[in-house]
């Protein structure tokens, strides 16, 4: 067995020459919640760990009306954090229902979405809030919208030289509402059996502008529904168009069976959770064009 | 005699600091000089025949140790928790997921998994047998070549069953199933071996029975028990899944061949693949009642699911047969208990053993039936409920039933059992909420006609501290804490002042294993006549100095006391003036658990006759979209006897109530043809704190008249045995609908929702 190197460099400049050098070889490490479980199971095999923890990643922003968080942010300071709670609390809910305190403590942002698990939990609500990612590498940067992030379970259009390091998302505009909900089998350290975000941003009127719906663990990768959203868009909601639209989900999602649940189930909860997620929005929605 | 001191009152256990604070030394903890890692390779198969074994390459690897195979055991290649047909290495064939193929001991983890890589199997795979019933074809191939596939197949019966169903105004007829569970213990399987100069094997050992430990390591090694000493460090947690040995033999084989210390441990993959689980049972089961509400008898035919060796199966079923009319007056009761090989995991010993399955059976047909005739399932249970006095279907009389019905109603009264409005039945439209009830019996001891015994050794020294020195293996259920208790209080000194030596075959002679509810009445016992021993020298010297009769004297705090008060003389004083002219502050002894002469012997084959009865009530909330279940409330109602350690009572019903309710809702073994496919605590899911309402448990004390240590009696089993059917009654209150299978998942709540309302699928 080979032996493995480890850095933790105080440049991110530093971190990007060590990726360019050792492309797939190099692994990076954030709060290794996922990535020492993969190397003691034999999955992954990197010859060396490069560590952000002195990078400040972590930093949570306004920056003009975009919100910015640093990719080695942890699931609990995007908790605990006010500008989450006052613009993102779809995020903030999964967040809180993300695994346990300790491992919320360890586990960061980037790394989950990294880790491109079809049930991330915090993937449905970032798409419904049109997050983009930021990706560095020796050659430059990349900004690409979330949803073109992922390509199938584990898989992503990361680069091997190429580094998360931010999460972009405009800042919701006013008379917005969101919801996250997760299905599990406990009500924590849970895997989602599925997971639901829905967001939307009402105009003047009541009407829909934007609607945003994203489903966790029922296909390779966390998926929009566009067809309900597409039903939603521009029309008043009322209780049956959000049922009508709920059940569009539905057509979104191709889940399988595993040892949680059976893809029977997971396709039979999709327009419920969605249905719910919708109700729930509406009312923030109504309450925030309000107060708003 | 006046109240005790020390029994009764809520003491910590010896050692919680540590245990607290992780200063506590579990087998993985455990450090000596030149230790290997030991490790065993299981099968990649649930069934195949082992074509060609070549260690050659692994024992090449520098670092290496010892590689062995069945071709190296000296001894037997068996375990024997029973019967001897479970081999430590497989030899031809493997037959389950959990055989064993060989083992290593090696310098450090990488080399001893570089060792496992480099030996060299060839598997030729046999088509497996995964369904019992498939296993009971004549035609079925022979899971164990020689044995036949059904283990056990016995029928009890008593009364006129026949006539009695013919007679019944009402017969509820219904087939439950049961899966595998796991015990998930925080510590997995481990021992440490270490062969010391004088040719002395001392094994560390993570389990529940250290006597029988020694003899199985013995037999697998061809030595003699007298050159083998088991040690129980801390051990966390077992709940049946420790009772029989697991790799304690082959640390020993491993350390015996290498002549180095060797620790073998169980990572939780393989300890979920490899160890015993509860059994799963399929049971048909059908209840006859008259109009008025008294049933009239049971018949009830059980199909468990053994797994490829007999282990405990033959045990468990027996008593899952004990139990299946439950507490009740069931005059006419006929059951056939079969257990079955097949290659699926392997069930055995787990918390209960047989009776949670007979409970969720016999409570579920309880509600069925008061479903059936209109009548309140409290009224129910209250109409059949047996008493002290009753002779029970298999031929035991109660001795100490009143707790059956005074838990019922305890229970009731704490929920609030009456009066419900329709908002709180239908707080939403999705949601539904319910109440259910579970009411059990379960018995303490390994029954009559079975060696039950303890022993301990007792001793004073001159300053008045005491050493206690016992077998019995304490895996957090806190027997340790109870025997220091009851020394304390019948010696006259206070709880700390009595160490415990943790159980150490060199040390103590044999408790058995600590199961079947039994060490703090059989241990318990045993301390008290060996500190009986040692009180009467003390009270002897005190009356001499005294002047008093020893009937006038007692022992407390420290002093002796005349008259109730407290005389000046301490008892330091008399065990340093013992100990300076020899009189004996050492004691002995071995007590059997007690059956009373004077009772008919029951025609029930090794029947228990000492009881745990308890009553839980649950109120669950139903998602009915998504059948989900919520656990709003769990009330228990248990009777202990007498509490010795109040806090351990407490704790012992608060973690049964946690595995209930994972018993009942989420925790499932999910197999297909004989592999485990959730070998993780990831996917394996117990319930956590969210999981776990606040619990509301209170604790009857009716004294058990006969085998009871100051009245107190066994209650680690039945915190566990009513929570899966009171939950599952509390779902049928809350939607009409009878489910008839654990867990209780999601899936299997819309299902049974579907069945009331077809089509009614949509969000």
């Amino acid at each position: 067995m080979s032996e493995m190197s480890y850095m933790a460099p105080e440049r991110l400049e530093d971190a990007l020459a060590a990726k360019a050098e050792h492309g797939a070889h190099a692994r990076v490490v954030a709060g290794a919640t996922d990535l020492i479980l993969r190397m003691r199971d034999g999955v992954l095999r990197p010859d060396l760990l490069i560590d952000l923890r002195r990078l400040a990643l972590d930093a949570i922003e306004l920056d003009g009306d975009a919100l910015r968080l640093g990719a080695y942010a942890t699931h609990g300071q995007l908790l605990a954090d006010p500008l989450v709670a006052a613009h993102l609390p779809a995020l903030r809910q999964a967040c809180s229902e993300f695994a346990g305190p300790p491992i919320r403590n360890r586990g960061t942002l980037g790394g989950n979405l990294v880790n491109a698990s079809p049930a991330a939990d915090l993937v449905p609500p970032l798409l419904a809030y049109d997050a983009c990612v930021i990706l560095d590498s020796a050659d430059g940067r990349r900004e690409l919208p979330l949803a073109a992030f992922f390509t199938g379970p584990g898989q992503t259009v990361l680069r091997p030289d190429e580094i998360l390091t931010e999460v972009r998302l405009p800042l919701p505009p006013a008379g917005t509402g969101a919801e996250f909900i997760k299905l599990g089998q406990r009500r924590s350290m849970a895997i989602s059996v599925v997971s639901v975000a829905a967001r939307l941003s009402l105009g003047a009127a009541g009407e829909v502008q934007v609607a945003r719906i994203a489903l966790g663990a029922v296909a390779p990768t966390v998926v929009r529904a566009a067809a309900a959203e597409e039903a939603l868009q521009g029309h008043a909601p009322d209780a049956g168009r959000l049922r009508a639209a709920a059940g569009l989900a539905g057509g979104a999602a191709t889940p399988i069976s595993d040892p949680r649940a059976s893809r029977e189930y997971r396709a039979r909860m999709v327009p419920v959770l969605v249905r719910r997620a919708l109700e729930a929005a509406w009312s923030a929605s109504r309450e925030a064009a309000a107060h708003g | 005699m006046t109240a005790p001191a020390v029994v009764g009152r809520w003491v910590s256990a010896p050692g919680a600091a540590e245990i607290v604070t992780g200063d506590a030394r579990y087998c993985p903890d455990i450090r000596l000089p030149g230790l290997l890692t030991g490790k065993l390779l299981y099968a990649p198969h649930p069934r195949a025949r082992i074509a060609r074994l070549d260690v050659g390459k692994a024992r090449a690897i520098p670092g290496v140790h010892a590689v062995l195979t069945h071709a190296d055991i000296p001894g037997e290649n068996s375990y024997l928790y029973a019967e001897p047909d479970q081999p430590l290495l497989a030899e031809d064939e493997v037959r389950f997921q959990g055989d064993a193929v060989a083992a290593v001991a090696a310098e450090d983890e990488r080399t001893a998994a570089a060792a496992l890589a480099a030996i060299e199997v060839e598997y030729e795979p046999l088509p497996g047998v995964f369904d019992p019933l498939e296993a009971m074809r004549e035609d079925a191939p022979r899971i164990v070549a020689g044995e036949d596939n059904v283990i056990m197949r016995e029928v009890y019966r008593t009364g006129d069953v026949e006539a009695a169903f013919a007679a019944a105004d009402v017969v509820v007829e219904n087939t439950y199933r049961t899966r595998w569970a796991e015990h998930a213990f925080l510590e997995t399987e481990g021992a440490v071996a270490q062969l010391d100069d004088e040719g002395v094997l001392t094994v560390y050992s993570s389990c529940q029975a250290p006597h029988r430990d020694r003899m199985q390591i013995a037999r697998a090694l061809g030595l003699p028990e007298s050159r083998v000493r088991v040690v129980t460090p801390y051990i966390g947690g077992a709940f049946g899944g420790k009772d029989e040995a697991h790799v304690q033999m082959h640390a020993a084989l491993l350390a015996h061949a290498a002549r180095r210390p060797v620790r073998l441990i169980r990572d939780r993959r393989e300890s979920i693949l490899t160890h015993v689980k509860r059994h799963p049972i399929t049971v048909e089961c059908a209840t006859a009642a008259s109009r008025d509400g008294r049933i009239l008898a049971v018949r009830a035919r059980a199909i468990a699911d053994a797994g490829p060796y007999t282990n405990a199966t033959y045990e468990v079923v027996n008593k899952f047969g004990e139990f299946i009319g439950g507490p009740y007056r069931v005059e006419n009761l006929e059951v056939e208990k079969i257990g079955v090989r097949t290659n699926n995991p392997i069930s055995g010993a787990f918390r209960g053993f047989g009776a949670p399955q007979a409970a969720f059976v016999y409570e579920s047909q309880m509600d069925d039936v008061a479903r059936e005739l209109g009548m309140d399932p409290l009224e129910l249970r209250l109409l059949n409920g047996v008493e002290t006095g009753t002779r029970m279907y298999t031929g035991v009389v109660v001795r100490a039933g009143d707790a059956m019905k005074a838990s019922l109603r305890r229970a009731a009264e704490l929920i609030g059992w009456q009066g419900r409005t329709a908002q709180e039945r239908q707080p939403a439209p999705q949601l539904r909420r319910g109440w259910g009830m579970a009411t059990i019996l379960k018995g303490s001891g390994l029954g009559r006609g079975l060696g039950d015994h303890a022993g301990v050794v007792l001793e004073m020294h001159r300053d008045a501290s005491v050493v206690l020195r016992s077998g019995a293996a304490d895996m957090g259920q806190g027997i340790v804490t109870v025997m220091a208790q009851l020394a304390a209080e019948r010696l006259g000194v206070e709880y700390d002042a009595v160490r415990v030596v943790r159980a150490d075959t060199a040390q103590a002679p044999d408790a058995g294993a600590s199961c079947a509810s039994r060490q703090a009445m059989v241990s318990g016992n045993a301390v008290l006549a060996a500190a009986d021993s040692i009180r009467a020298t003390l009270l002897g010297l005190a009356a001499r100095k005294l002047r008093r009769d020893q009937a006038e004297l007692d022992l407390r705090a420290g002093e002796v006391w005349a008259d109730g008060e407290p005389s000046g003389l301490t008892v330091r004083e008399l065990a340093e003036r013992a100990s300076a002219w020899g009189y004996p502050l050492h004691a002995e002894h071995v007590s059997h658990f007690e059956y009373p002469p004077d009772v008919p012997e029951a025609s029930y084959r090794f029947s228990q006759e000492v009881f745990q009865f308890c009553t839980q009530v649950a109120q669950v909330l139903v998602d009915c979209e998504t059948g989900q279940v919520q656990v709003e409330r769990l009330v228990a109602v248990h009777d202990a006897g007498r509490m010795i350690n109040p806090g351990g009572v407490y704790g012992q019903i608060e973690g049964g109530l946690a595995q209930g309710i994972g018993y009942a809702l989420t925790e499932e073994l999910v197999v297909s043809e004989g592999r485990t496919l959730n070998p993780s605590l990831e996917n394996y899911v117990i319930p956590m704190a969210l999981d776990i309402p606040a619990l509301e448990m209170d604790v009857l004390e009716f004294p058990e008249p006969v085998g009871g240590p100051l009245g107190a009696k066994g209650i680690a089993e039945s915190p566990i045995i009513p929570t899966a059917p009171a939950i599952r009654n509390a779902i049928l209150d809350a939607v009409g609908q009878p489910l008839y299978e654990l867990p209780m998942t999601a899936e299997r709540v819309l299902a049974a929702l579907d069945r009331a309302a077809p089509g009614a699928e949509d969000g």
